[in-house]
């Protein structure tokens, strides 16, 4: 019996405690908000958000291209401190592949210096900002160096196999459909 | 690189843990299956829980190391992968509105192995996520699975533990396949290879059963499990009919008189020998034994000498491993004629089936071998009783830390650049292509011929860059055109005109169009979209 009262007296204490909590003062409950995080290329330092680069597109919009592994990062918009001012891009993530993320605004000129605020959307929050020089010009270009005895054809298929009469290239067991590349692999992805 | 695949393969568990948890179970579930036959077998338990949970911890390792490939992969890996990722949504969309019935006649034009579709597909629809991330899931998963029921097989052969465990290993890990075949979408070939093994586990079991009633029970499992392993892939049906003819006969041999013995092993091994040696002389097929020849030459070389073993103590199984190996060279070699329609051109099993598939019998052999190895040190010295111990101890060390080593030297477990098709900037690009290119746009995509066969290349394109999935993610409609194609030629530009063509895509692999030649014809193709990797053109120049 005395147990029992006494385990009472323990719940009693632990329920009106709980319920008597001091009222916190701002000062007790306001955690300060982290920094915004510096961020630069993917391939540099692919942390939590990372610049994959930049692009265009036919209306000369420049799109910046990000990869968001921390799904807060997801919902972000920037403004871009450029040479004619503030300017804001609307973000997106990809439609199937979420931790992709790509940001549309006006161009920018090669090799012009952007300053990216990235904010998040929930509460205007500069979460994120880096500098960043705008390049385009490292696109790659690839080319086809035909073999002599080889005629470069407007090989369209598959009327190359049911009625092209042009000459194709010949059946070549180099590049067989399931390679078997040199082993070990290519170095792979961190 | 092993920690670093545990590391990144621990992330993905994080980050999908309900789908890597259901793919677990269901995978789980089959290796129960032989769990469970082996169990029931016999009076006298020779399994361990001890070995039970060494085998769990084993599989549960292997999982999260295959699971290290799905970093930096967006879309299961080369052509294969998109016709999977088409049956596998289309599925889940009759599900979805109960139009299944409907919907199975017109899935595919001819016959294609839907049975991990269909996993996938509940998959998918049970827990609600996108097809994409099941497939890269359960093929990750199913691969884990694979060296599961060689385990059973070898231990209840030899009641050796540790040489089940060894076979297990080389199942997994002695060569780079059957793990490299997810780098070229074989996910219905992977799940076919899981159920096979599954059907030789039943099968193997019931022909040890000396209840009829539990024979009769086996036998219906027996055909269900067939049915099941057919529908997962078609080649598995010709893998068991070679494996219950292959054990049938090696039963015989094992009854033969001594000589009539020896002599069967040699025309056997020299069978193989002539063989291997005819395949790695044709210039597509040799890339059947590279897996086995090439980087794992030493572990196959530990493997032949292992054989002697096996064959002095497990006469029978030996036979059935090396018929076994006869059988499929010679299924590779067998062309299909008229037999199949719209499969000529075809062999019985084409190259890289059997490249998979050779891991098998040499994983057996393997397993079978230590045990015999270690009988015979058993026998042989027995007058040392204080030294027999030790040496046995020693042995199964060397052989296990061979493989080990060579595990983590140089196993792989990430995705291979010969076959990613989509990258980062593909990802993109085919949003934006979404967003912004009107819906009945038709667009250029690169392909090259399927060569797979000696008599030549396929008349089937395929593609050969992240093109491919432009119709099933975007639903614009796509035309292949050969990935050498010259764009700086004008009977290409008028073909491309007369084809009704409107953009041209150019992704980032070796086989994507060529960009500078694109470039060169500003007048004729206008760049619309540029990124680093991936570039989209307007045809502009059609009169």
């Amino acid at each position: 019996m005395k147990r029992f009262s006494l385990l009472a007296l323990l719940a009693l204490l632990l329920i009106t405690s709980c319920g008597s909590e001091p009222e916190s003062t701002p000062e007790a409950t306001v955690t300060p908000l982290p920094p915004p995080l510096d961020i630069t290329y993917c391939d540099i330092n692919p942390s939590d958000l990372c610049l994959e680069g930049f692009g265009l597109d036919i209306d000369e919009r420049l799109l910046i291209l990000f990869k968001a592994d921390d799904r807060l990062f997801a919902n972000i918009y920037i403004l871009a401190d450029g040479p004619d001012g503030e300017m804001l891009f609307e973000c997106q993530q990809s439609e199937n592949f979420l931790e992709n993320i790509y940001c549309l605004g006006d161009e920018f000129l090669e090799g012009e210096s952007i300053k990216l605020n990235i904010h998040a959307k929930s509460n205007d929050r500069l979460i994120a900002l880096g500098v960043f020089n705008v390049q385009y010009s490292n696109l790659p270009i690839r080319d086809v160096v035909f073999e002599a005895d080889v005629t470069p054809t407007p090989s369209v298929l598959p009327a190359i196999a049911v009625e092209s009469a042009t000459p194709t290239l010949a059946p070549s067991y180099e590049n067989p459909s399931y390679p078997n590349p040199a082993y070990p692999n290519p170095t792979p992805t961190p | 690189l092993i920690w670093q695949a545990l590391s990144d393969g621990f992330s993905i568990v994080s980050e999908k843990w309900p789908l890597v948890l259901a793919a677990v179970v269901v995978m789980g579930l089959g290796c129960s299956l032989s769990f469970f036959l082996a169990w029931s077998e016999t009076k006298e338990k020779t399994i361990s829980w001890k070995s039970m949970g060494g085998l769990f911890f084993f599989f549960l390792l292997s999982v999260i190391l295959r699971l290290a490939f799905l970093t930096e992969t967006f879309v299961p890996p080369y052509f294969d992968s998109v016709e999977h990722y088409r049956i596998t949504s289309e599925l889940v969309t009759a599900l979805e509105s109960s139009t299944l019935l409907e919907t199975l006649p017109s899935l595919t034009p001819s016959y294609y192995h839907l049975g991990f579709h269909f996993l996938a597909s509940l998959l998918s629809f049970g827990l609600r996520v996108n097809p994409i991330d099941v497939i890269l899931v359960l093929g990750q998963v199913a691969l884990a699975a694979i060296p599961i029921p060689v385990f059973f097989l070898i231990q209840r052969e030899t009641k050796n533990t540790v040489a089940a465990f060894f076979g297990t290993l080389l199942a997994g890990f002695g060569w780079y396949m059957p793990g490299f075949a997810v780098n070229w979408g074989k996910y219905p070939a992977l799940a076919g290879l899981m159920s096979f093994e599954l059907v030789l586990s039943i099968a193997y079991f019931s022909s040890l059963k000396e209840s009829k009633r539990r024979r009769f029970l086996l036998s219906g499992l027996l055909i269900l499990g067939i049915l099941v392993s057919t529908l997962s892939h078609t080649r598995t049906l010709i893998v068991i009919v070679i494996s219950f003819a292959s054990w049938a006969f090696a039963g015989k041999l094992r009854n033969l008189p001594n000589g009539f013995r020896y002599l069967s092993l040699g025309l056997l091994l020299a069978g193989i020998l002539s063989l291997g040696i005819y395949i790695q002389q044709d210039s597509l097929l040799n890339l059947a034994l590279d897996p086995y020849l090439d980087e794992g030459i030493w572990i196959t070389l530990a493997v032949v000498v292992l054989s002697l073993f096996a064959f002095v103590k497990f006469p029978r199984s030996t036979y059935f491993n090396l018929l076994f190996l006869v059988s499929v060279f010679i299924a590779l070699l067998i062309p299909t004629g008229n037999l199949l329609p719209g499969f000529k051109n075809q062999t019985l099993l084409d190259r890289p089936f059997v490249e998979m598939l050779l891991y098998l019998p040499l994983s057996m052999l393997g397993g079978l071998g230590l045990a015999g190895l270690l009988q015979f040190f058993h026998e042989i010295i027995t007058f040392f009783e204080k030294i027999q111990r030790p040496i046995r101890i020693l042995v199964t060390i060397v052989f296990f830390a061979v493989v080990s080593l060579v595990l983590v030297k140089d196993y792989n477990f990430y995705a291979s650049d010969c076959c990613k098709f989509m990258k980062y900037d593909d990802t993109i690009a085919l949003d934006w292509l979404a967003a912004n290119l009107p819906p009945d746009a038709y667009i250029l995509i690169p392909a090259t011929q399927m060569n797979v066969l000696p008599s030549g290349p396929s008349e089937s394109p395929v593609g050969t860059d992240a093109g491919i999935w432009i119709p099933a993610l975007t639903g614009r409609r796509t035309t292949f055109a050969q990935f050498e194609t010259d764009f700086r030629s004008p009977d290409s530009l008028e073909q491309f005109c007369q084809q009704g063509i409107d953009y041209v895509y150019v992704g980032s692999t070796d086989q994507s169009f060529a960009l500078g030649q694109l470039l060169e014809k500003g007048d004729w193709y206008e760049r619309v979209l540029s990124l680093p990797n991936a570039q989209l053109f307007k045809l502009t120049g059609c009169s």
